[in-house]
C-alpha cells in the first residue's frame, strides 16, 4: 500500500496543454475522486499513475518509489476501465489469472488467489465464462476482480459505473465504497457524476482545464467553494450566481469589499411572505421537494428549493428571503471572499 | 413468385459460374478420342486419366511443390502482416499515412511490370530455380493486402483491451501473440486463405522463376503437359489434373467458411 504524488506534473499532446502544473499527494490508504467537466485532464491524471501516460515535465510518486518513467507493470497500481476491457476470448478464470500468469506466478498460488477473489466478488459460478455471456454487471465484477487479484498498491478506477444502469450503479458505488473500508487501500477514481464524487470520496479534486482547482473533503468543496468554478460545478441544482449589484434583500454591510459575484444555493433561499420580490417562472416537481425557478425585477433568472407541499404556481408573484450568512462572495477574478457557512 | 425468382436467379449464376468446372470434370471422365465429342453428361467413368496424371509426370512432387509455396507465403505474409498491422494500427509515427498507401499502391502494379524487376531480385538473392524465389514472389504481392486488412481490423479493437494487458504486465510479443492473434483470427483466417489461393493458382512468376519440372508448381505443370507428340495436347490429363489440384481449395473454403463468417458477423470483438 502507498499513496501517490504528483510534483509539478504537465502534460501535452502535441500543442495541446491538457495538464498546466498538478501538484497532489494522495494519502496512503485514502479514497480520492477527480472529478470535473469533459476535458478537464482527469482521466489523463489517473492514466498518468497508471502510466499507460507519460508525464511532459514534473514527477510522479508512488509510496517512495519515482515512477514517472516506470512501466505500469512494475508500478504496483491495477486499473478497472470505463468499458471493462476483459478480454474477449479468454474465460473468465483466464481474464482473472492473466495478469499473474505473466508475472510467472506459481499455478497452485494462482488458482488459489483466483478462486479467492472471485468468491468475494461473488462471481466463482461463472470462472469458466466467456465475456459476452456476462451481463454488465457480471462484467464490472470480472474487471474488478481482475484488478484486486494482483493485490495492488493502488488501485484506479476510470469512470468504472457509467456503463451499469442507474439501479446497479447505486448498487456497484455501495459495493466499491464497502471494498476500499474492508481492503483499506488507496483509491483513485475518475468520474465526471456529482453524487458518485461527493459519496465515495474522502477527498475530492475538482479539475478545470488542466488544473487542480480545488481538493478537499467533499463537505468543505460544497460548503466553501474556493472559486467561482467550484461553487458552480459541486452541486444539483447548481448555486445561483449573480452579480454582486442584484437586488436580493442583502443588507450593504454583507457586501465584502470588491464582491464582484454572489453565490447562494438553492436550498438556503426561502420562499417567504416578506423579502424581495420574484415571479414564478417554473416549477420542477423532483418529489421530495421542488424546484422553483424565479425572475427578479430585471429579469434575473433565480433557483429556489422548496420543501413544503404547496408549491407556488407558474406566474405567481412571490417573495423570497436569504440568510445572508449562506451566501458566498468572489471578487473579479473569481476567487472567494472569506464568508460562508462554516462547516459543520 | 418472389422466391421462385429468387432461386431461378440463384441457380442462373450458380450454373454459370460452376459449369467450366463441371465441364472439365465431364472431360476428365472420358477417355481416347470422346474427348472431342460435346458430352453434357457424363457417358462413362474412366478414370484412367487420373492415374495417368501421376504417372506421365511428377504431379505429385509439383502438388507437394505448390503446397509447400502456398502454405510458406501464408506463413510469410501472417507474420510480418500481423507484425505491420501492429505498428501500423497502433504505433504513432511520422509518414504512417503515406507509408499505407504506398503498400496499397505496390498491389496495384501489374505482374508483369514488375516481372523483370523480380528476376533481377529472386536471381541476386540466388533463389532462382527454387521454391523460396516464389515464396518471395508471393509474399510480396499478398502482403499488402493482408496488411491493409489487419491494420484495419486493429484499428477497431478497442484501445482499452491491449491497455488493460499492458497493465497486466504485456510486453509488445506478448500482446501480439495472447491478445492480437487470438482476436484477429477471422481476419487472419480470410487474409490467409486468400493468399493461400493466390499462391496455389498463380502463373507467370511460377512459370518465369522455376527450370525443371521437378521445381514446378501445379498450375505451370498443367499448361505444361504434354502429350505423345508436340501436335497433341493431352486434353484428358489436363483436365483430371486440374480437377486434382481444385479439390483442395474447395475443401479448405468448406472448412473455414464457418469461421470466416462467423468471425466476420459476430464482429468478436465487443467486450
Amino acid at each position: 500500500m502507498a499513496g501517490v504524488r504528483f510534483e509539478g506534473v504537465h502534460k501535452r499532446f502535441g500543442g495541446v496543454e491538457v495538464l498546466r502544473g498538478i501538484d497532489l499527494e494522495i494519502a496512503d490508504g485514502e479514497f480520492v475522486v477527480f472529478v470535473g467537466p469533459s476535458g478537464c485532464g482527469k482521466s489523463t491524471l489517473l492514466r498518468l499513475i497508471a502510466g499507460l501516460e507519460t508525464a511532459s515535465a514534473g514527477d510522479i510518486w508512488i509510496g517512495d518509489d519515482r515512477v514517472t518513467e516506470t512501466e505500469p507493470a512494475r508500478r504496483g497500481v491495477a486499473m478497472v476501465f470505463q468499458s471493462y476491457a476483459l478480454y474477449p476470448h479468454m474465460s473468465v478464470y483466464r481474464n482473472i489469472a492473466f495478469g499473474l500468469t505473466l508475472a510467472r506466478t506459481g499455478g497452485e498460488e494462482i488458482d488459489a488467489r483466483v478462486r479467492r477473489v472471485a468468491a468475494m466478488l461473488e462471481i466463482d459460478g461463472l470462472l469458466d465464462r466467456r465475456p459476452r455471456e456476462l451481463s454488465g454487471g457480471q462484467r464490472q465484477r470480472v474487471a474488478i476482480a481482475r484488478a484486486i487479484v494482483r493485490e495492488p498498491r493502488v488501485f484506479l478506477f476510470d469512470e468504472p459505473l457509467s456503463n451499469l444502469d442507474a439501479a446497479l450503479r447505486v448498487q456497484t458505488r455501495i459495493e466499491i465504497a464497502r471494498m476500499h473500508r474492508r481492503m483499506g487501500v488507496t483509491m483513485v477514481y475518475v468520474t465526471h457524476d456529482q453524487v458518485e464524487a461527493m459519496t465515495l470520496a474522502d477527498r475530492l479534486v475538482v479539475l478545470h482545464e488542466g488544473r487542480v482547482e480545488q481538493a478537499g473533503r467533499p463537505v468543505d468543496l460544497y460548503r466553501r467553494p474556493d472559486n467561482l468554478f467550484v461553487a458552480g460545478f459541486l452541486g444539483s441544482p447548481r448555486m445561483n450566481l449573480l452579480p454582486a449589484a442584484t437586488p436580493i434583500g442583502l443588507p450593504d454591510a454583507a457586501l465584502p469589499r470588491g464582491a464582484h459575484t454572489v453565490g447562494v444555493r438553492p436550498e438556503d433561499l426561502q420562499l417567504a411572505g416578506e423579502g424581495t420580490a420574484a415571479t414564478v417562472e417554473l416549477v420542477e416537481e423532483l418529489g421530495e421537494a421542488r424546484i422553483v425557478h424565479l425572475a427578479l425585477g430585471d429579469g434575473t433568472p433565480l433557483a429556489v428549493r422548496h420543501l413544503p407541499e404547496s408549491a407556488p404556481a407558474v406566474g405567481d408573484a412571490v417573495r423570497f428571503g436569504v440568510d445572508p450568512a449562506s451566501v458566498h462572495f468572489f471578487d473579479r477574478a473569481g476567487l472567494r471572499l472569506g464568508g460562508g457557512a462554516a462547516v459543520r | 413468385m418472389r422466391r421462385a425468382g429468387y432461386w431461378l436467379l440463384v441457380s442462373v449464376i450458380a450454373a454459370y459460374l460452376l459449369f467450366p468446372f463441371y465441364y472439365a470434370v465431364v472431360t476428365s471422365l472420358k477417355g481416347g478420342s470422346d474427348i472431342f465429342r460435346v458430352d453434357y453428361w457424363p457417358a462413362a467413368f474412366d478414370f484412367s486419366n487420373y492415374g495417368r496424371v501421376f504417372t506421365e509426370q511428377p504431379f505429385a512432387r509439383n502438388i507437394a511443390n505448390s503446397l509447400i509455396v502456398a502454405g510458406g507465403s501464408v506463413l510469410v505474409a501472417m507474420a510480418l502482416g500481423l507484425a505491420a498491422a501492429f505498428a501500423l494500427g497502433r504505433v504513432r509515427f511520422r509518414g504512417r499515412a503515406s507509408l499505407l498507401l504506398t503498400i496499397l499502391a505496390v498491389s496495384m502494379f501489374p505482374q508483369v511490370a514488375v516481372l523483370s524487376g523480380m528476376f533481377e531480385l529472386v536471381r541476386g538473392l540466388g533463389l532462382y530455380g527454387g521454391l523460396a524465389g516464389l515464396v518471395l514472389s508471393y509474399t510480396v504481392f499478398t502482403l499488402p493486402f493482408t496488411v491493409w486488412v489487419l491494420t484495419s481490423f486493429i484499428r477497431e479493437l478497442p484501445v482499452e483491451i491491449e491497455e488493460a494487458a499492458i497493465m497486466d504486465g504485456a510486453r509488445t510479443w506478448t500482446l501480439m501473440t495472447r491478445i492480437f492473434l487470438p482476436l484477429l483470427w477471422p481476419a487472419m483466417a480470410s487474409t490467409g486463405l486468400l493468399t493461400f489461393i493466390v499462391a496455389w493458382n498463380e502463373f507467370l512468376f511460377a512459370l518465369t522463376f522455376t527450370l525443371s519440372n521437378q521445381q514446378r508448381t501445379v498450375p505451370v505443370a498443367i499448361a505444361l503437359m504434354t502429350g505423345g507428340s508436340e501436335f497433341e495436347l493431352p486434353w484428358g490429363n489436363i483436365m483430371a489434373g486440374s480437377v486434382v489440384v481444385t479439390l483442395p481449395l474447395i475443401l479448405l473454403v468448406l472448412v473455414f467458411q464457418r469461421r470466416l463468417v462467423s468471425g466476420l458477423t459476430a464482429g468478436a470483438i465487443k467486450g
